[in-house]
């Protein structure tokens, strides 16, 4: 199945309403998320109805296992707050000043440039192939990488199939495949067995952020050999 | 344990604790905070227990939970959402916070699917409740036991659509297809309140 255009398949939405994404699917959702409304409506209903479950879940109405009670927050309020004030805000500051000192990442969501920031990485750019570039932003135990790829006007990504799910967001530039072009915000959800080619529009380069569950299957198969230097 | 309000008599609807929010937030209005503590603190407890199992841990995190929904009430919006909407947004984050920092996910990973505790009321404790939590147990209740029994391990056991497809033995189209239906049968059941 593929998915295509603003929003995912809704299974990805409870998945972030419910909190149980990895910290880089949660990257890439919240990307989508910065850059669609209507991906974020439809977490926003997701989030109703956890509010609901969570209204509806067993209490004994009288707060007992509770340690502390309304009194204790202010008090720790109050007591933090001195603290805000005299030091940290000053931090708070001089961290977005550094995080909005760029300006040839423009097109990144702020989820995104605030994930690079916070690990202290740097955007570098590694070859891929002809007239193509990667950068590995994070990886899981399960093999599952996040990363971005760069992509010259008119590049293309040879015929290939996916042994996992793979989502792309399109961040700059555009692409096609055999039957849409994806432009900035777009979102491409390709699953297992799922077979296409890439064509990236020719009026200017392309960045995509993707989340690839396993290696690719290129139907090339020098593109194979060539995959166990490149490791996407 | 120390209680200036009690809890009122009779749950109020929802739009009445997106007001007290909204008073908290506007007003910095200490009564309004203590109703909106005493209803929603053990809701989130419970629900963190089920979440994260350790009580010790829980009760840090709920602590936390509390004291944003006291200081960040200023972000919360009535015209986008509820309170309760907005009080599992904070309480979601705050566990997702916990667990990066961690690196652990505590589950329900060593219990059979079957063996996760119904946490859903049965219909009889819901005597005493407002009437919008019977119909939100009701429509949950409703689905069928395929599509409930996937929002309940979301939700309540932490799994993500791919665990779940994995634990079920079942396509992850199947998954995904009545995830979607599952929604648009809460939708029509529950109307405005989603």
């Amino acid at each position: 199945m593929t998915a295509r255009g603003q929003h995912l398949s809704d299974a990805w939405y409870l998945d972030h309403a419910s909190g149980t994404l990895s910290l880089g699917e949660q990257v890439f959702m919240d990307s989508h998320l910065e850059l669609s409304s209507k991906a974020a409506a439809k977490v926003a209903d997701y989030e109703k109805v956890g509010a609901l479950i969570l209204e509806s879940v067993f209490t004994d109405q009288q707060g007992t296992g509770l340690g502390f009670d309304a009194e204790d927050i202010f008090a720790q309020d109050d007591a933090q707050s001195g603290l805000l004030d005299s030091g940290q805000e000053a931090d708070r500051v001089q961290v977005s000043a550094s995080a909005s000192g760029r300006s040839e990442d423009t097109y990144l969501p702020q989820a995104l440039r605030a994930f690079v920031d916070d690990n202290a990485m740097s955007i570098r750019w590694r070859f891929l192939g002809p007239k193509l570039r990667k950068c590995l932003l994070w990886t899981s135990e399960d093999g599952t990488k996040l990363w971005m790829l760069k992509a010259e006007a008119g590049a293309d990504i040879p015929l290939h199939s996916h042994n996992g799910s793979e989502l792309t967001l399109v961040l700059k530039g555009s692409f096609s495949d055999q039957a849409h072009r994806f432009e900035r915000g777009h979102v491409q959800e390709a699953d297992d067995g799922t077979e296409h080619e890439i064509l990236i529009g020719d009026s200017e380069e392309c960045v995509c952020l993707a989340l690839t569950q396993a290696p690719l299957n290129f139907a090339n198969p020098v593109i194979r050999v060539f995959q166990q230097v490149i490791g996407i | 344990m120390r209680q200036q309000d009690k809890p009122p008599s009779a749950e109020l609807e929802r739009d009445e604790y997106s007001s007290l929010l909204v008073r908290v937030a506007v007003d910095r209005d200490r009564s309004a905070y203590r109703t909106l503590f005493n209803h929603f603190g053990p809701r989130v407890r419970a629900w963190l227990i089920g979440r994260m199992g350790q009580p010790a841990i829980v009760d840090d995190v709920v602590q936390d939970v509390m004291l944003t929904i006291w200081r960040k009430a200023g972000t919360f919006d009535a015209s986008r959402a509820t309170a309760s909407s907005w009080i599992f947004t904070v309480a979601r984050n705050r566990m997702v916070d916990h667990h990066r920092k961690t690196t652990t996910k505590i589950r329900y990973e060593t219990e059979s699917i079957k063996e996760i505790p119904p946490e859903i009321e049965p219909a009889d404790e819901l005597m005493m409740r407002s009437e919008d939590v019977k119909r939100v147990s009701e429509a949950l209740q409703g689905l069928p036991d395929g599509q409930a029994q996937i929002l309940e391990l979301s939700y309540r056991g932490g799994f993500s659509h791919q665990e779940i497809a994995s634990k079920l033995n079942l396509p992850l189209g199947t998954i995904k297809s009545r995830i979607r239906l599952a929604m648009q049968k809460l939708k029509l059941r529950l109307g405005e309140q989603l």
